[in-house]
């Protein structure tokens, strides 16, 4: 059953919006006043407009009736909710991770947070949006800012070549994307994605146009997701980026990406998700397609990995890895699937941040981004170097830690639809977590085997230190409660039209 | 269908043939005797100043920037302004306007007129932040305060 | 008359030449340039498409939404472009070489 709020109405819902518009105002005024510039200010706005960001997103009431705020452009349903509440807490970690940072300096503070707050709210937007309009717009608006902030290392060369090279590219996706979306609202006369869905339940999707349309949308969410053949972006901007935005770009952009992808291809194309039923092309295998996608996203993710002696870049195609194992629950296309990749995004939130809080450490405090670097770092700073570790397990999916219980969930789903394609994924999957094994024990063996005769100091950083164990302790003892957070992702998987 | 465009081709050819005709027949007639003074380039009786190809100072592309500002302004007050009509006496217009506008019945005048004042004042915050930060002189000290663009 | 099919035409050659720019070209401007084709190709779509099929205001709209996009990016375009080339007084993206396997 849906329900049609309007403007005013809406408003209410919208909360967490405008909350968010009002402290991106804040912190650009705040530099201005010069009694308030320090950047130590702009640090106490940032985290309270985000605690009451997250506050309010927590506080969303939860509607049997689900209504489309906004004459139709945004659902409110679990699905964002889930979404909302991913992003608003990666926004949070990395803001802690910037607190004492050097990579931005202390006059850029204000407008790093404006406009990571602006990204934020586009991908609020993102998450919910039920419009072609409302998701292009959305989509932009998070894109433009992460490709201000990949150029925010001032007197970096890496850093505006990488801002350049995300900008241009990025832009020519998303270019692509617009002209995708231009043909579906031409075919189907709405740029309403429920209006396309009935029209494409009704008509078919026969015509070449709606293959070519949706595939030219794909191009601009694959880029966002890092996906092969788009993802060289990812090395080069993960490499010369401020670090921190690298932690950020990582977990929030994947999972924006993975928004819009469920929001838009599963609103528009599945008739019956609990069946997985893709309204077909004609003589075109969608789910082949995905299929042989995520197979070769895992496979060239695992293998550019190999030969990276940046940490930086080795994370990056560990990303596109990644993204590849979570493609998999994307060719399920059946509720458990969806549920599948909300919680392997939430495993994949705790793993990774914990990884990064202890490369955003090195990186940022010590200029340490190699893995030769990192030699010896079991004794020069015990507790980073377990963090690390327990992290990278996870990214293998060694049990019982938290990346196997999302790889399992993953694979579970793919396999219970017992099509050929998506165990043929998930043995390709299972292969490529076995070859991903070599580059992670290579920083592992270097933490702890490699000695150094005298090892520089490290000076100590209580918060970061204190967020690699914190975010770790969720890595490494998620087994015990999988089950009901496996619930909770379900509980928040339905969309508004399953 | 396409023969309305014959009338385009002849008035292109005959506009074609009056353009090229006196300069090949003046090419015929006239005595050739080039000086440096005749081959240089015509610029209102003005003696030439340097090259053509000179690069543009830095700081026009900074004021193009700033100028998004007052572009996004105009570009989406227009509409707002088209429509702002059948708001103005609290929707009692809004029978006549048709189509999409239904929608919006609940909303008044004042609503849109708010809705607007608000846009207005997101702009302005962005204007003050570059007037601030001294984008908008022309001639600056380069040491003082943080650049936008560096 | 002209119909649909010629602006779809025209539109599909445009979004091809800006693709191919932004393929070939290395310079960074002229990059930006076959951007600018690409997004315009795509308002005269919904251009299109909102005159002659759905007949309403919808797709004109979305275009003026993306005309302020196409501004928005193109600015931030500039002001990176302008910060590299203050830097390393290059714009060709084959020149920066910081970044490489």
């Amino acid at each position: 059953m849906l329900e049609l709020l309007d403007n005013m109405g809406s408003l209410k819902y919208f909360l967490a919006e405008l909350w968010l518009v009002l402290w991106i105002l804040v912190l650009l005024i705040q530099p201005l006043i010069p009694r308030w510039s320090s950047a130590k200010i702009s640090n106490c706005l940032a985290v309270l407009a985000l605690i009451g960001a997250a506050g309010l997103v927590l506080a969303l009431p939860v509607q049997d009736s689900r209504p489309t705020l906004f004459f139709g452009m945004l659902a409110l349903d679990g699905l964002s909710r889930f979404f909302k509440i991913l992003f608003v807490f990666s926004t949070l970690v990395t803001v802690l991770m910037n607190l004492r940072g050097q990579e931005v300096t202390d006059h850029q503070k204000p407008e790093f947070y404006a406009i990571l707050l602006g990204i934020l709210l586009g991908m609020f937007l993102t998450a919910a949006s039920m419009d072609l309009l409302m998701m292009y717009l959305s989509i932009e608006l998070f894109s433009l800012g992460s490709y201000i902030l990949a150029g925010f290392s001032k007197n970096e060369n890496r850093s505006d070549e990488a801002a350049m090279k995300f900008l241009l590219y990025g832009s020519l996706s998303t270019g692509a994307m617009l002209f995708g979306m231009t043909y579906l609202y031409g075919m189907t006369g709405s740029t309403q994605l429920l209006d396309i869905r009935e029209y494409l339940a009704a008509s078919g999707t026969g015509q070449t146009v709606f293959f070519v349309a949706f595939l030219l949308i794909f191009v601009g969410i694959g880029y966002k997701i890092s996906a092969v053949p788009f993802h060289f972006w990812a090395p080069d901007v993960y490499e010369g980026s401020p670090s921190v935005l690298v932690a950020f770009l990582s977990v929030a952009s994947k999972a924006a990406g993975f928004a819009a992808f469920i929001r838009l291809f599963y609103t528009t194309l599945l008739a019956n998700a609990s069946e997985g039923i893709w309204t077909p092309f004609v003589d075109f295998d969608w789910r082949a397609f995905v299929a042989l996608l995520a197979m070769a996203t895992m496979t060239f993710g695992n293998l550019g990995a190999f030969r990276q002696e940046n940490i930086k870049r080795l994370f990056a195609y560990s990303g596109i890895a990644h993204a590849g194992y979570i493609l998999v629950g994307a060719i399920a296309l059946t509720t458990a699937g969806v549920e599948s990749i909300l919680f392997y995004l939430l495993t994949y939130f705790f793993t990774n941040f914990a990884a990064f809080a202890v490369i955003v450490y090195l990186a940022d405090r010590h200029s340490m981004e190699t893995i030769e670097d990192y030699r010896d770092l079991g004794k020069r700073s015990p507790l980073l170097a377990l963090a690390l570790a327990f992290s990278l397990f996870s990214l293998i999916g060694v049990p019982p830690l938290a990346g196997f219980l999302g790889k399992w969930y993953l694979f579970a789903a793919a396999v219970q639809t017992l099509d050929p394609w998506c165990i043929a994924a998930v043995v390709v999957g299972l292969l490529n977590t076995v070859l991903s094994v070599y580059y992670y024990m290579r920083i592992i063996k270097a933490m702890y085997l490699d000695h150094l005769e005298a090892p520089p100091l490290l000076k100590p950083d209580s918060v970061l230190v204190g967020m690699a164990v914190v975010l770790s302790i969720p890595v490494v003892f998620m087994f015990f409660a999988a089950g009901s957070i496996y619930e909770w992702t379900r509980s928040l998987s339905y969309f508004l039209v399953s | 269908m396409y023969e309305q465009y014959a009338h385009v081709l002849i008035f292109g050819m005959i506009a074609t043939v009056i353009v090229v005709a006196p300069i090949v027949l003046f090419a015929l007639i006239r005595p050739v005797r080039p000086s440096s003074e005749k081959l240089s380039p015509y610029e209102c009786g003005e003696r030439p100043v340097g090259e053509p190809w000179v690069q543009f100072n830095i700081r026009y592309y900074v004021v193009c920037i700033i100028f998004i500002v007052f572009e996004v302004e105009v570009l989406f007050m227009l509409p707002w302004a088209v429509v702002f009509n059948a708001f103005r006496d609290g929707g009692q217009n809004l029978q006549a306007a048709a189509g999409e506008l239904k929608n919006l019945q609940g909303a008044t005048g004042l609503i849109v007129f708010l809705e607007m004042l608000i846009f207005l004042v997101v702009l302005a915050v962005g204007l003050a932040y570059v007037w601030a930060k001294g984008h908008l002189e022309w001639i600056r000290e380069t040491t003082k305060g943080p650049e936008l663009l560096d | 008359m002209i119909g649909l099919n010629h602006f779809l035409v025209l539109s599909a050659i445009l979004f091809t030449i800006g693709m191919f720019i932004v393929m070939t070209r290395r310079h960074g401007i002229m990059m930006l340039m076959g951007l600018e084709l690409i997004l315009n190709a795509a308002n005269l779509n919904l251009v299109a498409f909102s005159r002659f099929v759905e007949g309403s205001i919808r797709g004109q709209a979305f275009a003026i939404f993306v005309i302020i996009l196409a501004v928005a990016e193109a600015a931030i375009a500039l002001a990176i472009i302008l910060s590299i080339y203050s830097n390393q007084a290059r714009i060709n993206l084959d020149e920066l070489q910081a970044l490489k396997e």
